[in-house]
C-alpha cells in the first residue's frame, strides 16, 4: 500500500490500528526522495536515510509501548536553515557548506519529542533571501506543477517537498513572505505564525524582527496538528511571546460554516499593476465562495501597503548586515587563508567567495542604511512607516476579524525570468510583506489554478489568533475540492530500493 | 512609543557548552582557542 500522500491524521490512525510502522511510513517517503528528487524538484540538500531509521524504530517502541503523541512516527522535513545536532545545516550557502551544529534548535528539538521523523533537510534561497530558490547556493529547486518552473521561496525546497508527496509536512521560514509564496505556487498549505509564536533559538538568523517558523502541509488540520507541536514559549528565545497556547485542532469545526465571521478585502490588493488576470479572478472566487459561507465581507483600505517593500527593503537587509557578521572565516565557516594572508584578508576572502550575489547585495544595501549620516534617513523612517502599516492592520481588525486576498500576485513563473532583475523578484512579495512588518499570522491555501498552475488564497489573522485564521481556512478548504488537486510529481511512482 | 517595557530574565547559570564542541566547526583552532593571521606587525 502506498503511504506517501496520505494525510498526517490518515497516517495516525494507520499506525493506531498497527497496519503499518513508522519504519515503513519513512522508507516510503525515503525511497520516494531518492528515486524522484534528483530528476525532478531538486527539493533536498541533504538526505538522512540512517537518522531517520533511527528515529522511525525508536517511535516504533513508542508505539508498542502504548505511546499515542500526535505526530509520533510521522515523517518530515527541515528546511535547511533550522540546526541539527551533527547533521550538516547549510541556510542554502556555500559559506556555511561543512557547517555541523553541536546542538538542536528549540524546534528541531520539540519535534524529536513529539516523535517525528526527520527525513532530511531541504533547499532554499541562500540564508532565506529570495522568492525563487535559485539564489540557493547549490542548485535551484523547481516546481512540482511544471518541472520548468521555481518553486517560490525561499523555502522552495520545502514547499516542493509537500507538493511532491516527499513528506506530509515540512518546515519553513517566514521572513517577508517564503512559507507563502512558496506555499501558493507550490499548491500546498503554508502558514506563517505570529512573531514571536514559535521559538527561532536554532534558526540561523536572516531579519531577527522578522524571521518566524511555520509549517508546509497539505491540509488544515494536519497544519493545525504541526502548530500544536511547535507553537509556545521559549526561555531561549528573548522574543518568544509568553501567551496560551491553544489546542489548534479544537478551532476546526466539521461544519464549513462562517456565520458571523467578518472579512476584509484590502482595495490595495486588488486591481493593482502586476497582479495577474489569472490570479484576480480565481482569488475574487474564492472570497465569493466564503461569503457563501456565511461570511461577512468588507472592502477596506490598508493606505500604507504602498510603502511596504520599500520598509522592508531597509529593515530586513539592515537586520542581516548585522547577523551575518558572523561568518567572518574564524570561527564556523568556509575560510580562505592563503600564506601570508593578514586577518583583514581572511575575512574578505572567505565573505567574497562564501556569499552570493544577491547575500552581497543586501549586506551592501543594509550597512548603507544603517551608516552614520544616512541612519534616520533611511532606517529610523522605515521603522516608523512600519508602525504606520501596523497601525493600518490594527485600525482594520477593529472591524474584521480576518483580511482577505491573494498570496503572490502571479503563479510559478519559469526559471531565470526574474533573475537578472531583482525589483522584479521583490514584487513577488508585495502581498506578503505587509503582514510580515506587522509581526501578524497569515496562511496561504490552495484556492484555485490560472493556467493549471496553483493560487493561494491568503488569510491574515489578529496578532496571536493563529486559531481563528485557520479556521477559516479550514471551512474554506472543507467545502472546496483545490486541495485535493495533486501536481504530476506527486502523481509519479516511486521506485523501491 | 512602545507598550512594552525591557523584559528581563532571572539571571540563573546554565551548563555551558564544552570548549572542544564549541571549537569543531573552527577552520583552524590550537590550544583550544581559534586561530587567527597574526594581527600585529
Amino acid at each position: 500500500m502506498s503511504l506517501t500522500g496520505l494525510s498526517i491524521g490518515a497516517m495516525r490512525d494507520l499506525l493506531a490500528r498497527r497496519q503499518t510502522s513508522a519504519l515503513e511510513l519513512a522508507r516510503q517517503h525515503l525511497d520516494r526522495i531518492e528515486s524522484l528528487d534528483s530528476s525532478t524538484v531538486r527539493a533536498m540538500l541533504t538526505v538522512t536515510r540512517e537518522h531517520a531509521e533511527n528515529q522511525a524504530r525508536a517511535a516504533d517502541a513508542r508505539l508498542q509501548a502504548g505511546g499515542d503523541a500526535p505526530l509520533l512516527g510521522i515523517p518530515m522535513i527541515l528546511k535547511d536553515v533550522l540546526t541539527t545536532r551533527g547533521i550538516r545545516t547549510t541556510a542554502g550557502s556555500k559559506i556555511l557548506e561543512t557547517f555541523v551544529p553541536i546542538e538542536d534548535g528549540t524546534i528541531t528539538r520539540r519535534l524529536a519529542e513529539a516523535g517525528t521523523v526527520m527525513l532530511g533537510k531541504s533547499n532554499m534561497d541562500e540564508f532565506a533571501m529570495g522568492s525563487s530558490t535559485e539564489n540557493s547556493g547549490f542548485f535551484p529547486s523547481r516546481n512540482p506543477w511544471d518541472l520548468d518552473r521555481v518553486p517560490g521561496g525561499s523555502s522552495g525546497g520545502s514547499a516542493a517537498a509537500v507538493g511532491a508527496h516527499f513528506a506530509p509536512f515540512a518546515l519553513g521560514t517566514d521572513t517577508g513572505g517564503s512559507i507563502r509564496q512558496p506555499g501558493a505556487l507550490c499548491g500546498v498549505i503554508g502558514f506563517k505564525p505570529t512573531y514571536g509564536r514559535v521559538s527561532r533559538y536554532g534558526l540561523i538568523a536572516f531579519a531577527s524582527s522578522l524571521d518566524q517558523i511555520g509549517p508546509f502541509t497539505r491540509t488544515v488540520e494536519d497544519c493545525a496538528l504541526v502548530m500544536n507541536a511547535i507553537a509556545g514559549y521559549d526561555p531561549c528565545d528573548s522574543t518568544s511571546l509568553q501567551a496560551p497556547v491553544p489546542d489548534y485542532t479544537a478551532a476546526l469545526s466539521r461544519v464549513p460554516s462562517l456565520k458571523g465571521v467578518r472579512l476584509a478585502l484590502p482595495r490595495e490588493y486588488f486591481n493593482v499593476q502586476g497582479i495577474e488576470p489569472g490570479v484576480e479572478a480565481a482569488v475574487k472566487s474564492a472570497i465569493k465562495h466564503l461569503e457563501s459561507l456565511g461570511a461577512e465581507l468588507g472592502e477596506v483600505s490598508l493606505p500604507h501597503t504602498r510603502y511596504g517593500l520599500a520598509t522592508y527593503y531597509l529593515i530586513a537587509p539592515a537586520e542581516c548586515s548585522a547577523n551575518l557578521a558572523r561568518y567572518d572565516g574564524v570561527k564556523y565557516s568556509l575560510s580562505i587563508r592563503e600564506p601570508g594572508a593578514s586577518l583583514w584578508d581572511v575575512y574578505e576572502r572567505s565573505r567574497g567567495e562564501g556569499f552570493g550575489r544577491e547575500v552581497k547585495r543586501r549586506i551592501i544595501l543594509g550597512t548603507y542604511a544603517l551608516s552614520s549620516g544616512y541612519y534616520d534617513a533611511y532606517y529610523l523612517k522605515a521603522q516608523k512607516v512600519r508602525t504606520l502599516i501596523k497601525q493600518d492592520f490594527d485600525t482594520v481588525f477593529e472591524t474584521y476579524d480576518a483580511v482577505v486576498g491573494p498570496t503572490s500576485p502571479t503563479v510559478a513563473f519559469p526559471l531565470g525570468a526574474k533573475t537578472q532583475d531583482p525589483l522584479a523578484m521583490y514584487l513577488n512579495d508585495l502581498f506578503t510583506i505587509p503582514t510580515s512588518l506587522a509581526g501578524l499570522p497569515g496562511i496561504s491555501v490552495p484556492a484555485g489554478l490560472s493556467s493549471g498552475l496553483p493560487v493561494g488564497l491568503q488569510i491574515i489573522g489578529k496578532a496571536l489568533d493563529e486559531a481563528g485564521v485557520l479556521r477559516i481556512a479550514h471551512a474554506f478548504e472543507q467545502s472546496t475540492d483545490w486541495h485535493t488537486l495533486r501536481s504530476p510529481v506527486a502523481q509519479m511512482e516511486a521506485v523501491r530500493s | 512609543v512602545i507598550p512594552l517595557r525591557n523584559v528581563m530574565r532571572d539571571d540563573t547559570p546554565r551548563a555551558a557548552f564544552p570548549a572542544e564542541d564549541i571549537l569543531k566547526n573552527a577552520p583552524v583552532s590550537h590550544d583550544g582557542q581559534f586561530m587567527v593571521p597574526p594581527v600585529l606587525e
